[in-house]
């Protein structure tokens, strides 16, 4: 098997699973069919530019596929939430718990997939930064996605009912900008 | 799991994840920075690639080594350094050339 199948299948099997769930969703809830089609339709549409657009650069084209398979497992997850609520999966849990579920699911996302991002050999082609600093970048975002994580498991799980939504929004605006802040000093430094 | 101990306990195969983290290197250039003989080396990268911990691609007639830590992995490695896990008398006198000299 070539390198290049080898990178392809992750993301075919996480942006396939976002089309079966969005697709089933859809079928349970035909009244909110933009809803689903824009969760179907949004990540093969931007898997396709960035393809075109990387073309012939073999790291980059990894380190997009890669991407591509964490943000398909980012928006999987809440479809299978969603699914799980429509299909009465979770009515063994209390209402409330149900409305936490979510947060909590990208909690926990976030903590496990921020553990293992950095988990990936830098591109000998990298470009724009030189290998360890693209590296540094890496565990630096690996940690902050970590702590949004923690931190929205945390909220999620114990503010007052009226409050968690807003605070877990805040915490992962101030987790994002950190991560751009990075990626913004990481491109000065070279 | 305990690959990833055994991997770290070593302050050689430590020595060469922190010049890994600095950029990716050849065998050769990595072998350049200790004392020990070439099948010493290729040892300790066998352990680091079983482990895990470093991804070996083959690149003309060199193999180029490259870190491959997850945080908590990172988070492991600063620790057993800090606290110089596995570092005995015979370890320490493996410094590389670098830092003898």
């Amino acid at each position: 098997m070539t390198q290049t199948s080898n990178t392809m299948i992750a993301p075919i099997l996480g942006v396939g699973s976002t089309l079966i769930l969005g697709g089933t969703m859809w079928a349970l809830q035909p009244e909110k069919a933009i809803f689903w089609i824009i969760a179907m339709s949004f990540l093969p549409v931007a898997w396709l530019i960035s393809e075109l657009r990387a073309r012939g650069q073999a790291g980059t084209l990894g380190t997009l596929r890669y991407a591509i398979t964490g943000a398909s497992m980012m928006i999987a997850l809440p479809l299978l939430v969603g699914l799980a609520k429509q299909t009465g999966a979770l009515e063994f849990l209390s209402e409330d718990m149900q409305s936490r579920m979510d947060g909590l699911a990208l909690g926990l996302f976030l903590l496990i997939y921020g553990n293992f991002m950095p988990k990936r050999a830098v591109p000998l082609d990298a470009t724009e930064v030189s290998p360890g600093t693209q590296q540094s970048l890496n565990l630096h975002t690996g940690l902050i996605l970590m702590v949004m994580g923690l931190a929205t498991i945390l909220i999620t799980g114990f503010a007052p009912a009226d409050y968690y939504n807003p605070i877990t929004l805040v915490a992962l605006g101030i987790g994002s900008f950190a991560i751009i802040r990075w990626a913004v000093v990481a491109k000065k430094q070279g | 799991m305990s690959n990833v101990f055994k991997a770290l306990a070593d302050p050689t195969r430590r020595r060469v994840l922190e010049l890994l983290r600095e950029q990716p290197l050849s065998a050769g250039d990595l072998s350049d920075h200790f004392e020990f003989s070439k099948p010493t080396m290729s040892a300790h990268f066998s352990v680091l690639r079983e482990a895990n911990l470093v991804d070996a691609t083959k690149s003309g007639k060199s193999v180029i080594y490259r870190i491959k830590l997850s945080v908590l992995e990172d988070a492991l490695l600063g620790f057993a350094q800090g606290f110089g896990l596995g570092a005995t008398n015979a370890d320490t006198q493996d410094t590389d050339k670098e830092e003898s000299s």
